[in-house]
């Protein structure tokens, strides 16, 4: 005889499987719509297609390890099959003989296994509170010293969403946590956790779809950002900042240390952030003078005058409220770090230099739009400002 | 490190152990012979005497003496005779205190 195909159809998760009744409530419901389960998965359950049937499904803490085989005979021979074991936790069995004896007849005796798997989820929620406190402690002090900055590096959405979901862990781990220990008191009453419930569907799965969908805005993220990034040459990019040789005539570029036919002391590369979509940050280095050069390149940095060195980052912000903070944080981060102290200069919307012997620092604002040029040389940077705004304009 | 008994044996626990009094026996083996001591009255869910026999292995109340293919067998050691006889001392002497009140 020609064996009928099997007919699989997958359901989101509709309820929390810590949830007992609700759980087997919900397979049931589904057994009489004629949908078999066959795997329970994190997210989605998958279901055979059969006729309308009256099943009885019954979850049980799955131990230390897998259930003897001696067990699935015994359950088999009294009516209950072993269909699933669910995230390590469950053991999902059902029964479609109405004669077979309920699979639990006494409370106390499982409360027992209830107890355990209590206890355990108690711990791992404990462990994995401590964790999360460790990391809102070391995302609070980034966030507490410069928060722009932080919004607009390139990992910002990817670090906030994980972050996000370790928090959101945390909050179901205990939520499941006390669900599991209310049933073990429950029983250990001797009352009942297995009456047939109405589900109610309606946001059950609202959770696991947030969740889901962070989980893959995680992965997703990460990878977007590197499509949005690129680093080569300058001259392949659309400048929005001054070149070194427009900021000192007569310039030599001096090559740095190249790696896959990128020289690492003259490039570009670009980045993305949600906050800050577009960004571009220039390296350039070189001389002017080739005597005082050779004689750097002899004696040492100590002695003579260093060679000329040359960053700018550019930065178009999604919101431009978010620019003068930035602007405030840059600021405060140079004068902190490195003593540098900024006098506010005419150009742009707002225009900030700051020097300390060689060292120049300029942070121009356009609207949305803020650079930030560091340049050590003997040209005076605020003397550029007019090529830096015909840029970003 | 001294195992904990169990405070309480609940009815079907206590006809587990009853049931194992006689000598060695399989899972299925004791349902059946609980379900014929009592007249059919306790039914133990596969779930419910699975969880017991762990619990009684844990506490040392049984211990495994052999495996036959899928099926292992379970005698009661000293630990769970003992237990055995509190609860029936504390059940004979429910009866007694019940047997003194006249209905």
């Amino acid at each position: 005889m020609e064996e009928k195909e099997k007919k699989i159809v997958w359901r989101f998760r509709a309820v929390d499987f810590y949830r007992v009744a609700e759980t087997e409530s919900w397979l049931a419901d589904m057994s009489d719509k004629g949908l078999l389960l066959e795997k329970a998965g994190t997210f989605f359950c998958s279901f055979e297609k059969t006729e309308p049937q009256k099943i009885r499904y019954r979850l049980e803490p799955r131990g230390k390890t897998d259930p003897s085989e001696e067990y699935v005979d015994a359950c088999e021979e009294m009516g209950w099959e072993l269909v699933d074991c669910w995230k390590s936790t469950f053991l999902i069995w059902r029964s479609t003989r109405n004669e077979a004896p309920e699979f639990h007849t006494d409370p106390i005796a499982e409360s027992y296994a209830f107890k355990r798997l209590s206890r355990s989820m108690m711990w791992s929620s404990i462990i994995s509170v401590i964790g999360v406190i460790l990391i809102i402690l070391l995302v609070v002090r980034k966030y507490l010293t410069a928060p722009i900055m932080q919004l607009v590096s390139d990992h910002e959405l990817f670090s906030m969403i994980l972050f996000l979901s370790f928090i959101w862990s945390d909050i179901e781990a205990i939520r499941q946590w006390i669900s599991i220990r209310r049933l073990t008191k429950k029983l250990r009453s001797g009352e009942d956790i297995h009456e047939r419930i109405e589900v109610k569907h309606k946001l059950n799965w609202l959770p696991d779809a947030i969740y889901l969908v962070s989980a893959i805005a995680m992965i997703a993220i990460p990878f977007y950002g590197i499509a949005q990034s690129r680093t080569g040459p300058a001259d392949r990019f659309d400048m929005k900042v001054p070149r070194l040789c427009e900021i000192e005539e007569g310039i030599t570029i001096e090559e740095g240390l190249t790696i896959d036919g990128v020289d690492y002391g003259n490039f570009a590369s670009t980045s993305w952030a949600w906050m800050a979509p577009e960004q571009l940050e220039l390296h350039e280095q070189g001389y002017v003078d080739e005597e005082l050069w050779e004689e750097w390149h002899q004696a040492g940095r100590e002695d003579v005058d260093m060679p000329i060195t040359y960053r700018a980052k550019y930065y178009r912000l999604r919101f431009e409220f978010l620019a003068e903070p930035l602007i405030a944080e840059m600021k405060k981060t140079l004068t902190d770090e490195l003593g540098i102290m900024f006098e506010s200069v005419d150009g742009g919307d707002e225009a900030w230099y700051g020097r300390k012997e060689n060292l120049q620092h300029l942070i121009v604002r356009s609207r949305n739009e803020v650079v930030h040029l560091r340049y050590i040389g003997p040209a005076e940077l605020k003397d550029r400002m007019d090529i830096l705004i015909s840029k970003l304009q | 490190m001294a195992r904990k008994s169990l405070e309480l044996l609940t009815e079907s626990m206590f006809y587990v152990l009853m049931s194992l009094l006689q000598g060695e026996r399989c899972g299925t083996e004791i349902t059946a012979d609980v379900e014929r001591r009592t007249g059919g009255r306790l039914k133990i869910g596969p779930g419910t005497l699975y969880t017991i026999l762990a619990k009684f292995e844990e506490v040392g109340y049984i211990e495994e003496t052999r495996v036959e293919g899928r099926k292992r067998t379970y005698q009661m050691t000293f630990r769970g005779r003992l237990a055995y006889r509190e609860e029936l001392e504390r059940l004979r002497q429910c009866v007694r205190d019940a047997e003194k009140e006249a209905y």
